[in-house]
């Protein structure tokens, strides 16, 4: 099934790649064609998952590299899924946003990214999820650098180098991992995450080298999330990118930190989590609050966005560090969440700056009432930002604080975090504002609102919020299913 | 079967070089007729290779037929044949009508697979200059420009001193090898297994000190290779060769002289210095030579504006990887090496075809002139994306493949620093490999006058590019072959 998926979206990429006609008519309907049943076939895995046995399901494994102990294993598991759906559905929605669109190409790149996408969230053996990672990469790049706004190309450049940097320490530290692990468990070179799991006790007995490991993972992760100091690429990627690239961004390609960093460092190292605990609560504390504070201090309305970015994601990061159930499961609640609603946010502010031509806040006033179907989705949008109850940034949000204050190693930067949330309600409040409240000009008001096609993209993004945010088990039983076997490894560990 | 290879070869060779003084040499399709023959021939002589696979023995006591020299014949003849193609695209530009051109292309390869296959260290000397002779007349191909003259007599100059470096460090190995014991000398030895036999037998059997006069022996050796191999510090002459070269014989000086000396030297190294003291000093030179190769390699290609001088900053860079894997010594390095410098002969090959072809159809090599490219030639933009993007190290393609092998084994032998300074590098190589990716593809064309490519050119490209495709996606037939051939080799114990 996974598979399937990852050679469905090779095969559109390349019939969209291989159409001829100047319009990419056939491009753009085999990009949604295939964005749809992607996000079909990802929801009936959804929906397929057998939560109450948890583990890794779908699994496909076979042979690719077995001198080298590297293997095609694929699997899914209940913080997967989510994700899986996720980029399957963004992808689609960002076709739909794109529709103007005339390059077959552009389409092409998605439908590539969303295979590698998948791949990450889905492989199962170390090397093979590095080659997935290092594949984002490339179509993002060029999404970036080919159809993003005026300074795209020195943030198509910074994107690549940043991300980059990250990932060659996460190889170095995969084949360091693999050769201890094996060499001290005394079996074959392997790169299958289940080998290295069950094995990976014996990196207590080298703590010195399983805390480089640990952190040479980790600088991967936190580049990607990203955290403060490691986070200048993002204002520049997500501000010029186009409105596709900014909802792929914000919403999927954030997440694979986020997801790595449960998924690795938890996963195998539960004893250099604990005992960096405090580094990473510290660290998501700093971006709540630096992210919120700058977010507020912007011209730009994407830049705003942007930094908004930098503040929710240290929420996820603040939730993973609690290393309590709760947290993490609000971690990955939050990552949903924000996939979905920023999603929405870029989507919104990339119409409205494809109607006024401008993404200054000072340039646009009263847009509620000069668009009232954009502005009232905008509206949502940011109050979702802020957290409001009711929407899905809510619950994510909550729970990762309660987590964080529930632990004794983060309660007070769980509390600090708190002022992170009061600096967010300033500054959406604040843009709500100044951007869609007031009379709009007679400009303004020629403006035309979204298209039937506009509100198609924007209507799943829109529902998911709200029944994420007014039904969490809709979501809950399957972080759960996955969080509760990772949480054991710490719990004892906290215990001894 | 490798006596075969040499004989056909040198066959080739000298008939490609007569058939220049035939009356009918000036007509149009007579250089075409010469390229066919050659590439012909490569097909032959890669074919023989395959087929004296597992043959094993000696040849006149100083050439060593096996696995690694037929590798070594596989993969220059694959070299050869893919250059010998890129001429043939365009045969009247590289003047190569009277047929002396492919005749230098045979023995270039000739001299490389004696260097693989050698045994002895004066065998090993005649490949290297056979090769290299045959290089610096192809650098100056290009008679009547000033370029391409002052390329060769800088590569000249510097190639010659370089040997003669080379001869002297194995005179002194043959005089630091012979031992003097209670009144009786021995002679010492040019052959590696002597070499290395006579120094293991003095310093365990008699007890004596390694012969002082065996250090500068094994740094003039080094320091030739270095030369030859264009690491730093002995890399100055790369960029000026490379740019005045014709793009194809560039090409070729980027990977097949190259990739004979790596695997000579890996073959020198492990079979005649394999003392512990000898090897505990070539590894942490080779290791000092890598780090330099990789840093400067990649920070001076960053400047570059022109992209041939770019692709020789950048191939000093790549062949600071593949001595990461000489450093490593044992089989998993070897095989590691091989596999790299297989992945990136393609890989370079491709690279400078392109370039070749585009400048045939009247785009130029400064990185400029590539503005937009995508737009004028999509084909032309995706084959070098494609090139460019294996030379970085994006995974599933050849170049990943390399640098992940070469690391993986340099880790296995506790090298980690070395794959940080490695992985580090590999960051910058991205920025400019892919700066000019950005003016290919994001850049708008300065003219928009599309362009079109040889279809003979685009045939050999495709080629290159399906061998650094599949070296990346399913590399394990390869991978096998590779790793049989380097457990045949007398390779270091771990660590």
């Amino acid at each position: 099934m996974i598979t399937a998926l990852l050679v469905l979206s090779l095969l559109g990429a390349l019939i969209a790649a291989m159409s001829t006609d100047p319009k990419a008519e056939l491009a753009k309907r085999s990009a949604v064609a295939v964005s749809l049943v992607a996000t079909l076939a990802s929801g009936a895995m959804y929906f397929g998952y057998n939560t109450v046995q948890g583990g890794f399901q779908f699994v496909e494994k076979a042979a690719w590299l077995p001198s080298l102990g590297i293997s095609y294993h694929v699997g899914l598991d209940g913080i997967s899924l989510p994700f899986v759906f996720l980029t399957a559905l963004l992808t689609l929605v960002s076709v739909l946003a794109s529709w103007q669109q005339q390059d077959k190409s552009f389409f092409s790149l998605l439908l590539v990214m969303m295979g590698a996408l998948i791949g990450v969230f889905s492989t199962l053996d170390l090397i093979l999820y590095f080659v997935a990672w290092e594949i984002v990469l490339i179509p993002m790049f060029f999404i970036i650098g080919v159809w993003g706004y005026e300074n795209r190309r020195y943030a198509a450049i910074k994107f690549l180098l940043y991300s980059l940097t990250g990932s060659v320490f996460m190889l170095v530290a995969i084949l360091a991992l693999a050769f201890q692990v094996s060499g001290s468990a005394g079996i074959g070179l392997s790169f299958d995450y289940e080998t290295l799991r069950a094995h990976a006790g014996v990196l207590a007995t080298v703590p010195q080298f399983a805390a480089w490991t640990f952190w040479g993972f980790l600088v991967a992760y936190l580049i990607k999330l990203p955290v403060f100091p490691l986070h200048t690429w993002l204002p520049h990627a997500h501000t010029q990118a186009p409105t596709a690239g900014s909802i792929l961004l914000a919403g999927v390609l954030l997440k694979m930190g986020g997801y790595s960093i449960i998924r690795f460092n938890l996963g195998l190292f539960p004893a250099q989590m604990h005992q960096f605990q405090g580094v990473l609560a510290f660290l998501a504390v700093v971006g709540i609050i630096y992210g919120a504070y700058v977010a507020m201090a912007q011209k730009d309305l994407k830049r705003l966005v942007a930094y908004s970015s930098v503040s929710h994601m240290g929420f996820v990061l603040l939730g993973i560090a609690s290393l309590t159930s709760m947290g993490i499961h609000g971690a990955v609640y939050q990552m949903v969440a924000h996939g979905i609603i920023t999603g929405l946010m870029f989507m919104m502010v990339g119409f409205l700056a494809n109607r006024t031509h401008t993404r200054e806040i000072s340039a646009m006033h009263g847009m509620y009432d000069a668009m009232p179907v954009l502005g009232g989705l905008m509206w949502m949008a940011f109050l979702g930002g802020l957290g409001l109850p009711g929407l899905a940034g809510f619950i994510g949000e909550f729970t990762s604080l309660l987590g964080a204050v529930q632990s004794s190693g983060t309660v007070w930067f769980g509390y600090a975090a708190l002022i992170g949330i009061m600096i967010t309600a300033g500054f959406i409040l604040w843009t709500i504002q100044r951007v869609l409240l007031g009379r709009s000009s007679s400009e303004g008001l020629r403006l035309p609102d979204l298209s039937a096609i506009e509100i198609a993209a924007a209507a799943p993004l829109a529902a998911l919020a709200i029944i994420l945010g007014l039904f969490p088990p809709a979501l809950t039983p399957w972080i759960d299913s996955a969080v509760q076997p990772l949480l054991t490894a710490v719990k004892a560990l906290a215990s001894r | 079967m490798l006596l075969a290879i040499i004989i056909t070869l040198t066959a080739a060779g000298l008939l490609a070089m007569l058939a220049s003084a035939s009356p009918r040499s000036s007509t149009d399709i007579y250089p075409s007729v010469v390229g066919a023959a050659t590439v012909g021939v490569f097909t032959i002589t890669l074919l023989l290779g395959i087929l004296g696979w597992k043959e094993t023995g000696e040849l006149y006591g100083v050439l060593k037929t096996g696995p690694v020299s037929m590798l070594g014949v596989i993969i220059l003849s694959a070299i050869g044949g893919l250059v010998s193609a890129g001429v043939l695209a365009n045969p009247a530009k590289y003047r190569a009508g009277p047929g002396e051109f492919f005749g230098f292309v045979l023995f270039t390869v000739l001299g490389g697979i004696l260097m693989t296959s050698s045994s002895n260290l004066l065998v090993l000397y005649l490949g290297i200059e056979l090769s290299s002779y045959s290089t610096y007349i192809l650098v100056g191909y290009y008679r009547d420009e000033s370029f391409s003259n002052e390329a060769a007599a800088k590569y000249f100059l510097l190639g010659a001193v370089a040997s003669a470096i080379l001869l002297f460090g194995i005179s002194l190995v043959y005089y630091a090898s012979s031992v003097a014991y209670g009144g009786q000398v021995t002679a010492g030895g040019l052959d590696y297994a002597r070499i290395s036999s006579l120094v293991n037998a003095a310093a365990t059997q008699l007890n004596l000190p390694l012969n002082p006069m065996m250090w500068p022996g094994l740094a003039f050796i080094l320091v030739g290779f270095g030369f030859k191999l264009a690491v730093v510090p002995f890399h100055s002459w790369t960029p000026d060769a490379y740019q005045g070269a014709p793009s194809m014989v560039a090409a070729l000086l980027s990977v097949g002289p190259k990739a004979a000396a790596v695997i000579a030297l890996t073959n020198l190294l492990s079979g005649a210095f394999n003392a512990p003291e000898l090897v505990h000093a070539w590894r942490i030179a080779i290791m000092w030579l890598a780090i330099l190769s990789m840093t400067v390699g990649n920070l001076q290609a960053i400047g570059q504006r022109n992209i041939k001088r770019l692709l020789g900053y950048s191939s000093i860079a790549q062949l600071g990887y593949v001595l990461i894997g000489v450093a490593v010594g044992t089989a998993a390095g070897t095989s590691a090496l091989i596999l790299y410098v297989a992945g990136y002969a393609f890989t370079n090959i491709g690279a400078f075809t392109v370039i070749a072809a585009l400048r045939d159809a009247g785009v130029g090599e400064e990185i400029d002139d590539l503005a937009g490219l995508a737009k004028r030639s999509p084909v032309a933009a995706v084959l070098l994306a494609g090139f460019f993007m294996s030379l970085a190290g994006v995974p599933l393609l050849a170049g990943f493949l390399g640098k992940l092998l070469v690391f993986k084994s340099a880790i296995d032998a506790n090298l980690v620093p070395l794959v940080i300074v490695a992985v580090i590098n590999t960051v910058f190589a991205y920025y400019y490999y892919f700066r000019v990716l950005v003016q290919v593809f994001l850049n708008e064309p300065r003219d928009a006058t599309p362009v079109s490519l040889n279809p003979t050119a685009v045939t050999a490209l495709a080629v290159a590019l399906a061998g650094v495709i599949i070296l990346g996606v399913y590399p394990t037939p390869f991978l096998n072959v590779i790793q049989q051939a380097a457990q045949t080799m007398p390779v270091l114990a771990l660590r």
